[in-house]
This record gives structure tokens, C-alpha cells and sequence, in this order.
């Protein structure tokens, strides 16, 4: 019998029956999650198509296709040669492998099941998938938190709305759409698992459970460089728990587990090597592993001695320990053994050091500080759920909700000081409102008693003004909700769905424009260069031209060497004679400029032309000097009145070389610096040691072949020089008389 | 012929009587940085026995320069170290004559009309030999991030000097150190003697709960952008009205950040009493009122801050209520 009605009126379901409604509920809610979460990161598939996205992608996807070509030990033993030439790279050694290694099983398992699928659309689709796993360890996570802390009660529903929060958020989305195959895809995720199972470990006190946290802290530092974070704030926890006097042998057994495996695996990255125990970065859980076995004796010692006896030993104990921790310290670090105050460590702490000091640094706009909007943005009104979250996790401050609040202040300065660490508030902030909203809407949703006792007594004013209340309040956070599903629905669409490599603009009509200037020109080098030849760029470039055109790049993102991106901006801004020596003695074929003048596409090399300048400044500050590009006024010009350094250097003459070709004749307007320039200086734009081999559609890509040495030994620049002059009146008249058609591919 | 020679030596010369002497200059102003005014920048300006550094600047706040207030103690310092170095290590020859001076402009109108500057701050230097007249020899570029061994560096390849001369001298401030001594000494004697409320203090869980949710609503709203960048507090249009909010991610002013923590405590004050409100009250109309009024305001409250976000991002296309 399922289901019947007692004597007493009441209709009695099936225990088991309730049970198989309550479990087929909660999956259809985690489908509608992943659902969700999956489909809001399609946006860029659906409008462009499955590529991958941006910069540092392209070297992962490039590195997983190494990867699933080869071996395991042959990746890690990669030396890149088509990379930093002539250095090379040893890759192997100095990426995080999680990422590759994760898409290349994914990969080898469809295969063995039957399903082979292509290992780009293995890529792409990778960061949605693993997203709707992190709204499953969010529920973990929350229900685990909210389940040992009595006063946070409603415990699921908090979770189901934490998970159903971050799938969509866009502080999130912003590193996982599809496409975007970067190391965060995953490691959110990995994050999000290892903090659940690290509360878990502290409330249950099981070795098994601190070797699981362990076990992912392992995968987490095989996959992205932000593992230092759980580094920093699994201590951070501990040590705040002893200060309040929370010693017990949970904390102790779960925190030892954790740190001596994790510290152990961590070590087998190639990458990370000895840094566990030498960088400042993992000092904080070296002392607080030391803290604990401090704490352990002494509590054992206040067991079994006399008072008396326990404080004189307390006394000389901590002076002994003082002064050999210090000491060694000192000495430590004089020997050159440990680092423990390297420049990162003053870059989050005095983050106008960075600014200063590492210019490659203050030239990525990720590492910028993060204005208010920014967290209205990918937060919406999450934001304003948060600190209340945290007033709740206050009331009891059961060991979970301590680790809530450590995690909530300290995401919170992190993310403020840098943009991309968003990406680790997003999910506590996630929690917090995630609780918050579970209490309000189990007060307010639960009308279940107003409804009977109104049903039962028409008259009583009471519950109907009760229920009234309920639902006003109730209604409003249900618009609030939907009016985050559009919020982010909105950010993603607009802000984080673009590729990069494909941009999207209007034709003037409305309908939709795709320039694919980047693919096309990658796709020339691929195809019409040498399988050896050699291409400079500025280093942004280099990922791609690695994976797209499988071409030898001098620099690129990894930015390893700053004296090789120096050599290569010292080449862009120099003049023509002194750039021609450098990129001899590189041994370059071909340079790639990208160039937005001609449509207004503002991210261009002209744009980032001051931080060669400024990189190759540091390095040869007799030659470059960043004020000779600028104008006296101060201005940065590119037309008639820039100066003599700004039009003699190589980089502006490949963007501006046959600029004013593109306007038959009427002076030529560069439409991202809004500047005319005059037809006949246009025409006196001129290149001797190059020759433009390729330009794409819209100009954005501009490719050129440095010529061969002259047969007879002359100077290159004398030749072109001599041609020019040997043009004499009567021809230059005829030209400009004839106006000859230009061959332009537009 | 010699009466020529003779007439145009005492010509040469005379301008150089006219100028101030470098010993008579250093015996007054000795250790420190000159200051030139209207009043004796013709005589200073116009020497043939020794080099200026000159700092042009505009400190006073109504003229609002962040570059001229951050720099001037960079130069300050600069100067201070330099004649010490002079002095009392003898780092120097006898023929080192430079002089480091600052021009304020609500002193020396004079002097910056016929310099025709047009913006501060500038660091000119002026050669002894290099002729007469207020044209520096060499003009200062504030470009780099690093003003200082710039500007060090800078020095030493126009003035030939070694580099020595201008190593930085931090002085050890004694009265300074005694007193930060005294304070800890203090504070540790205090917090001994008075164990029990210090103790009653650190574990208040209320002070702890409002220190958190206080750290947390400031960074959110944007504290540490305004640290780091050294963002102005408020901007005024021509018309003296104030504006509080700039457009775009790349910038704010101080008083957003302002603005933006009250409503967040306020979103997280009201939020509070509204989860805690069935606890609170009996009544079932004053919940009913009570409830309704904090729904309305935090909608309200809401609306304002979206109304703020559009300030900042243009293109946003929700609204809930129209300011």
C-alpha cells in the first residue's frame, strides 16, 4: 500500500515513496542546474563556432594535442623548440599538466567506450562540463557547512540555492565559457572540492576524508597556479582555530594528513618542485604544521605534569623554540635556502610594487584592482547578500562557519586588490548568499501553518495578515532571483562570450559582421611560409601563431624571459638600419604586426607599443627612452606630427607602410587614434629591408618578409634610398597623373 | 683695438658681479633647499658661478597637483642627502658647485609667466656655463614610475658629478623611534595591567562579527582600488556641481566607494532585521507592516543601486526604478 487515509483524516504516504519523490526532485533540480550553467557558456559556439578562445588557450589546446599524440613521459619531458627561438622552452618542466592531462583521458575514454570525438571539441566544451560538476561541490560544500552549524538551519535549501547561484554567475562564467580552455576551467572546480572535503575532514576528524582533501589539493596544484590559495587559507583555519582555543585531535589529524601528503604530492609537479619548501608562499602552513605539534605536547604535558612544573617548562620551552625558530629563519634565508621575501610576496601586500618594479606585470590588465561595479557586475545582487551571509555564519561559530568567515575576508581583500581573483570570492560569496537565502525563503515560503489555521477559522484576521507579509516578501526575492537569471544572462552575452580571435561587429544595416582577419592570416603563414620559418611578434601573439600557424615564435604569454621580449620590443622601436642587425642576428623570416587603424579595432600593436617601448627601456635605457615618443606636448601621435623616434621606428612603419593605398589618393584617417594623416606623408612612409608579404582582409594582420642580404654586400636602406632618388621628375609626375590600380584585396 | 677687448671683457664680466656668489649662497642656506621667489630669481637665475637644479611646483591644494605633492619630498630628500654628502663626507671637490632650489607658484607668478609654463611640475637645470638667461639647459621628463633614480641618474650625466654625491642619506629620527618605544612600552603595560578587559574585548564575538562584515563590505565596494590607484575623492564639473560617480571599470573616485558601502550596510542591516523580524514581533499587523516597509525599502534601496551601476556602465539595459 503506498498510500492511504487514517482514521484521523490525514492522507499517509509510504516512507520510501516520500524518499524516491524527495531524491527524483533533487536530481531534476541539479539537471535544471547543470542545465542551466552548461547552456548559458554556449554563447560563443552558437555564435561563432567551437574554437578555442583568446591567448593562453591556444597554448593549452596546443599542449594537449602534444600531449595526446605522445606519451605521458615524453610531455613531461617536452622541449619546445618552435617556441622562444633560439632558446626554446623546456614545456614539459614549466606548465601545470592538469588540464591537458584531464582532456587527454576524457579523450582516451571516449575512444575506448566507442565515442571518439575530436579533441578541440574535448577542449572547448571542457570548462562547461566541469562547471556543472562545481555546482554539485558547491551543494557539498554548503550542505556540509550549513549541517554542522545548528543555527543555520535549512540546511538544503541553502545548498540547492548556492549551487544553483554558481552555476550561472557570471564571476565564474567569466573563466568557463566554451572556448575558454584555460587552467581556471578546472581548478574552480578542483577548489571547490578539496575546500568540501576539507571541512568535512575537520568535522569528522577521519584520515580518510584528510587524504581525499589531500588527493584533490594534489590534482589542484597539478592544474593552476592558484593553488597557493588553499595553501594559505587551510592554515589560515587551522591557526584562527587554535586561537580561539578549538584545539582538538579532528583539527590536528585532518591538518596533518592534509599537509604532509598534499605538501608530498605537490612536490611531484615539475613545476612546483622544491617550492613547497622554500617559496614565502607555502611558509604560512610549514609553521602552522610546526604550531600544531607545539600545541599537541603541551597539551599533553598540561595532562600529565604538575602546574608548577608545567609553567616553568612553558617558559623555557617557548624561549627555546623562539630563538632556534628565528634564528634558523635568519639563517635560512641569508644561506640562500628558503626565499622568503621574493617579489610576489610585496606584490599582494603593497601591490604598487609590482607597478613599479616588474613592468610585464602592470601591462596585463588582469592585474589591475577591482572598482565596485566590477563586483555588481559579475556578482549582481549577490553582493549585498554576502556580508549578511556572513552576520549569519556569526551566530555559531561552529568550525565550518569560521572557515566561511576566514574565507570571506580574505577573498574579499584578494579579490579587490586583483580582478582575475574574482574567480575565488565567486564561490564563497556563492555560500553566503546561498544561506541567506535559504533562511529567508524558509521563513517566508513555509505558509503551510497561516494557510491551515485561516482554512480552519475564516474570522482570524491574524494569519491572513501573516500570510500576506509572507508573500510580499516572498515575491520580491523571487523577482530578485529572476532578475539575476537576466543579469547574468545579460554579462555573459555581452561581456565574456566573444572569442577574441573571431570579432563580432554591425554592418550599418544592423546585420551581423564577422572579422576572421586573425584566422585568415594564420592560415597564410601555414600555408604559404616555410615549415621553419621563424615569426616575430609581440609576445601576446605568440600562443596563437604556436597553434594556429604552427610556426616558430620568438616570445610569447609564458613571458619567461624578459631579455628576449626586450630584444624583440628593442627591434619594434628602433629604427629600420638598427632593427635590421637584431632581427638578423634572431635569425627572423617573418614579422607580424597587428594593425587597427584602418577599421578601428583598438587592441592593435600601436596601442601596446609603449609597453615595448617601456620593456625594452628597462633593459637598454641609453638607447629607448619612452619620452621620444611622445610629442613635445606631451601627445602620443602617429600622423604628421609624430616624432622623429615614433616614425622611424620599425613597428610604426609596418603598421603605416601602403596606409594611404587604402584611401585612393585622399588623406588617410587612422580611425583608432582618430588622427589624419596627410596623403604625400602617407606616400613617404617607406620599408627597404622588408617587403609586405601578406595583409589581411581588414589590415588587422599585417605580415612581412625580411629581404635577403644584397648579392653584391650593399646596405639594404642605400639601395632603397638610390631607387628612390633614381625615380626621376617626369616619372614621379606620370605616376601621380596615372593613378595606377591598386591591387588591394578588399 | 685693445680698448675693444678691454671694454668687452668688463661687458662679460659685469653679469657675473651681478650674480649671487656660490660660498655667500651656501654659508646662508646652508643644508637646505633653496627656495626662489620674484624676488630674487633675476639675481639667481642670471649666474655664471654655478648650477641650479630648479623644482617648479604648485603645492597649494586648490591647484589640486598629486605629481607636484608626491614628488616634492622625493626632491627634498634628494637635496638634503646631497649637501650632506658635500659636507660631511667630503665626497666632493672644491669646484662642485651646485645649488638644488624650488619655486612655489603662488610666490613667483612672475617667474613662471616668463618661463611660460603651462603645466608643473618641472625640474630645469641650469648650466654655470651655458650663457645667461632663465632658458634651462636641460628639462626633467617625469615619465618613469621610479622618480627618484630617474631623476638620480638624470643628475649625473648633466652635471658630471659622481654618483656618489647623490646617494640617498636617511637620517635616523631618535625622536620618533623614543616615541613609537614609548607607545608600545605603554600599550604593553596596559594591556598587562588591565589583562582581564583586554582579554573581555579580543574575545567579543560582536566585535569580531562587525570587524568581519565591516572588512568585507569596503573591500567589495571597492576600498582597495582607491588605495592602490590614489583615486580622487570627488570631481566638479565646470559649473561647480559635483559629479560621483565617472563612467567605465577603469576608474572611480573615493566617493563611490562612500556611497556604495553605506547602501550595502544598509541592504545588510535590513536584511538582517527581516530574516530575524518573525522572532521579534508578536503582532501580526506590525509584522505585516514592518515587513511590507523593509520590502519596499530594500527594492528601493536596490533600485538606487542599480541606478549607480548605470552611472558606471552605460550600455546596461535593466532598470528597476528610474532616479
Amino acid at each position: 500500500m503506498v498510500s492511504l487515509i487514517d482514521n484521523e483524516g490525514y492522507l499517509r504516504v509510504d516512507p520510501t515513496l516520500l524518499k524516491l519523490v524527495k531524491l527524483l526532485l533533487l536530481t531534476l533540480i541539479f539537471v535544471s542546474v547543470s542545465f542551466a550553467a552548461v547552456s548559458s557558456r554556449l554563447f560563443s559556439v552558437i555564435r561563432f563556432e567551437s574554437i578555442i578562445h583568446e591567448f593562453d588557450p591556444w597554448f593549452n589546446f596546443r599542449a594537449t594535442k602534444h600531449l595526446v599524440n605522445t606519451s605521458f613521459y615524453e610531455f613531461l619531458n617536452w622541449f619546445d623548440d618552435k617556441t622562444w627561438y633560439p632558446l626554446g622552452r623546456v614545456t614539459g618542466g614549466t606548465l601545470y599538466p592538469g588540464l591537458m592531462v584531464t582532456s587527454s583521458v576524457i579523450y582516451h575514454i571516449l575512444k575506448f567506450v566507442g565515442l571518439p570525438v575530436d579533441i578541440r571539441n574535448i577542449c572547448v566544451l571542457l570548462a562547461p562540463a566541469f562547471s556543472s560538476i562545481t555546482s554539485v561541490a558547491m551543494y557539498l560544500l554548503t550542505l556540509e557547512v550549513t549541517s554542522t552549524t545548528p543555527t543555520l538551519k535549512h540546511k538544503k535549501t541553502a545548498a540547492l540555492f548556492s549551487a544553483f547561484l554558481m552555476g550561472i554567475t557570471p564571476g565564474y562564467i567569466s573563466r568557463s565559457v566554451a572556448g575558454s580552455y584555460d587552467n581556471e576551467a578546472i581548478a574552480i572546480t578542483l577548489l571547490l572540492v578539496t575546500f568540501f572535503l576539507w571541512v568535512k575532514s575537520v568535522n569528522t576528524g577521519s584520515i580518510f576524508y584528510g587524504a581525499l582533501t589531500a588527493m584533490f589539493y594534489f590534482y589542484m596544484v597539478s592544474a593552476w597556479g592558484g593553488y597557493v590559495f588553499i595553501t594559505n587559507i587551510i592554515p589560515l583555519h587551522v591557526f584562527i582555530l587554535l586561537l580561539m582555543g578549538r584545539f582538538d585531535y579532528k583539527i590536528y589529524t585532518s591538518y596533518c594528513t592534509w599537509y604532509a601528503l598534499g605538501t608530498l604530492m605537490s612536490m611531484q609537479i615539475p613545476f612546483v618542485g622544491f617550492l613547497p619548501i622554500r617559496s614565502n608562499d607555502h611558509m604560512a602552513a610549514f609553521g602552522v604544521f610546526g604550531l600544531l605539534q607545539l600545541v599537541l605536547l603541551v597539551s599533553y604535558l598540561k595532562d600529565t605534569l604538575s602546574p608548577t612544573k608545567f609553567v616553568r617548562l612553558m617558559f623555557a620551552f617557548s624561549a627555546v623554540v623562539a630563538t632556534v625558530g628565528i634564528s634558523g629563519l635568519v639563517l635560512a634565508t641569508k644561506m640562500g635556502w628558503i626565499a622568503p621575501w621574493t617579489g610576489r610576496f610585496y606584490s599582494l601586500w603593497d601591490t604598487n610594487y609590482a607597478k613599479v618594479h616588474i613592468p610585464i606585470i602592470a601591462s596585463v590588465s588582469e592585474h589591475q584592482p577591482t572598482p565596485w561595479s566590477s563586483f555588481f557586475f559579475d556578482l549582481n545582487f549577490m553582493i549585498w547578500l554576502f556580508p549578511v551571509g556572513v552576520y549569519f555564519c556569526f551566530q555559531e561559530l561552529s568550525n565550518p562557519a569560521v572557515f566561511v568567515i576566514v574565507y570571506s575576508v580574505l577573498g574579499s581583500y584578494f579579490a579587490g586588490v586583483m580582478v582575475r581573483l574574482m574567480l575565488t570570492l565567486a564561490p564563497i560569496v556563492c555560500v553566503c548568499a546561498g544561506i541567506t537565502l535559504g533562511r529567508l525563503f524558509n521563513i517566508y515560503l513555509d505558509v503551510k501553518d497561516e494557510l491551515s489555521s485561516w482554512w480552519n477559522n475564516k474570522e482570524s484576521q491574524d494569519s491572513l495578515f501573516t500570510l500576506l507579509s509572507k508573500m510580499v516578501v516572498s515575491a520580491t526575492f523571487v523577482f530578485y532571483l529572476v532578475f539575476y537569471v537576466q543579469h547574468c544572462t545579460w554579462v555573459t552575452s555581452n561581456a565574456y562570450s566573444s572569442p577574441s580571435v573571431v570579432l563580432a561587429s554591425r554592418n550599418p544595416d544592423g546585420s551581423q559582421l564577422l572579422i576572421d582577419d586573425y584566422r585568415e592570416a594564420y592560415y597564410w603563414l601555414r600555408m604559404n611560409t616555410p615549415e621553419d620559418a621563424k615569426v616575430m611578434a609581440w609576445w601576446d601573439y605568440g600562443y596563437q601563431i604556436g597553434g594556429m600557424a604552427d610556426r616558430t615564435t620568438f616570445v610569447d604569454n609564458n613571458t619567461w624571459n624578459n631579455t628576449h621580449i626586450a630584444t624583440v620590443g628593442r627591434a619594434m622601436a628602433t629604427s629600420e638600419d638598427k632593427a635590421e642587425v637584431i632581427m638578423r642576428q634572431l635569425d627572423v623570416d617573418y614579422v607580424l604586426v597587428i594593425f587597427g587603424g584602418l577599421i578601428g579595432y583598438s587592441g592593435d600593436d600601436i596601442n601596446k607599443f609603449l609597453w615595448m617601448v617601456r620593456i625594452s627601456e628597462g633593459i637598454w635605457p641609453e638607447e629607448i627612452s619612452e619620452r621620444n615618443y611622445f610629442t613635445d606636448r606631451g601627445a602620443y601621435r602617429v600622423d604628421d606630427l609624430a616624432t622623429d623616434a615614433m616614425k622611424n621606428s620599425l613597428m610604426y612603419k609596418l603598421s603605416f607602410y601602403r596606409f594611404g593605398d587604402a584611401y585612393n589618393g585622399l588623406d588617410p584617417v587612422d580611425r583608432v587614434r582618430q588622427q589624419k594623416l596627410s596623403s604625400s606623408y602617407a606616400k613617404s612612409i617607406t620599408l627597404d629591408v622588408m617587403e609586405e608579404a601578406f595583409t589581411s582582409e581588414n589590415w588587422i594582420v599585417r605580415i612581412y618578409k625580411l629581404k635577403n642580404r644584397d648579392n653584391f654586400g650593399r646596405d639594404l636602406i642605400d639601395i632603397g634610398k638610390k631607387d628612390r632618388k633614381q625615380q626621376s621628375k617626369r616619372t614621379k609626375r606620370m605616376l601621380s597623373r596615372k593613378k595606377p590600380t591598386l591591387d588591394l584585396r578588399v | 683695438m685693445r680698448f675693444a677687448s678691454l671694454l668687452l671683457s668688463i661687458g662679460l664680466l659685469i653679469p657675473a658681479c651681478l650674480g649671487v656668489r656660490y660660498e655667500t649662497l651656501t654659508s646662508k642656506y646652508k643644508k637646505n633647499i633653496l627656495k626662489i621667489t620674484d624676488a630674487n630669481y633675476q639675481n639667481l637665475l642670471n649666474n655664471e658661478d654655478f648650477d641650479i637644479v630648479l623644482y617648479l611646483t604648485a603645492s597649494s591644494p586648490q591647484v589640486g597637483c598629486v605629481l607636484c605633492n608626491e614628488f616634492q619630498p622625493v626632491f627634498e630628500q634628494l637635496a638634503a642627502s646631497f649637501y650632506e654628502n658635500l659636507e660631511t663626507h667630503g665626497l666632493g671637490s672644491d669646484d662642485t658647485k651646485l645649488i638644488f632650489a624650488y619655486s612655489d607658484f603662488p610666490d613667483s607668478r612672475k617667474l613662471f609667466q616668463q618661463l611660460a609654463l603651462n603645466n608643473v611640475p618641472k625640474v630645469y637645470y641650469y648650466n654655470a656655463q651655458q650663457g645667461i638667461g632663465l632658458k634651462p639647459s636641460d628639462e626633467f621628463m617625469f615619465m618613469s614610475t621610479d622618480l627618484l633614480s630617474t631623476l638620480t641618474s638624470w643628475l649625473v650625466a648633466k652635471t658630471h658629478l659622481s654618483p656618489e654625491l647623490f646617494n640617498l642619506r636617511t637620517k635616523v629620527n631618535y625622536t620618533e623611534l623614543l616615541l613609537t618605544f614609548c607607545i608600545v612600552f605603554g600599550l604593553g603595560v596596559t594591556i598587562i595591567l588591565n589583562y582581564k578587559r583586554v582579554l573581555a574585548i579580543i574575545t567579543n564575538k560582536r566585535g569580531w562579527q562587525a570587524l568581519s562584515i565591516l572588512l568585507v563590505i569596503l573591500f567589495t565596494s571597492g576600498y582597495m582600488f582607491n588605495l592602490i590607484r590614489n583615486t580622487q575623492y570627488i570631481r566638479t564639473n565646470k559649473d561647480g556641481s559635483n559629479i560621483y560617480f565617472i563612467g567605465g571599470h577603469q576608474a572611480q573616485l573615493g566617493v563611490e566607494t562612500q556611497i556604495i558601502s553605506v547602501i550595502y550596510g544598509l541592504f545588510c542591516a535590513g536584511m538582517v532585521i527581516l530574516v530575524d523580524l518573525f522572532k521579534k514581533f508578536d503582532n501580526a499587523k506590525l509584522r505585516l507592516f514592518s515587513s511590507v516597509g523593509l520590502s519596499i525599502g530594500l527594492f528601493v534601496l536596490y533600485s538606487i543601486l542599480v541606478t549607480c551601476f548605470h552611472a558606471k556602465n552605460t550600455g546596461y539595459p535593466y532598470w528597476l526604478l528610474k532616479f
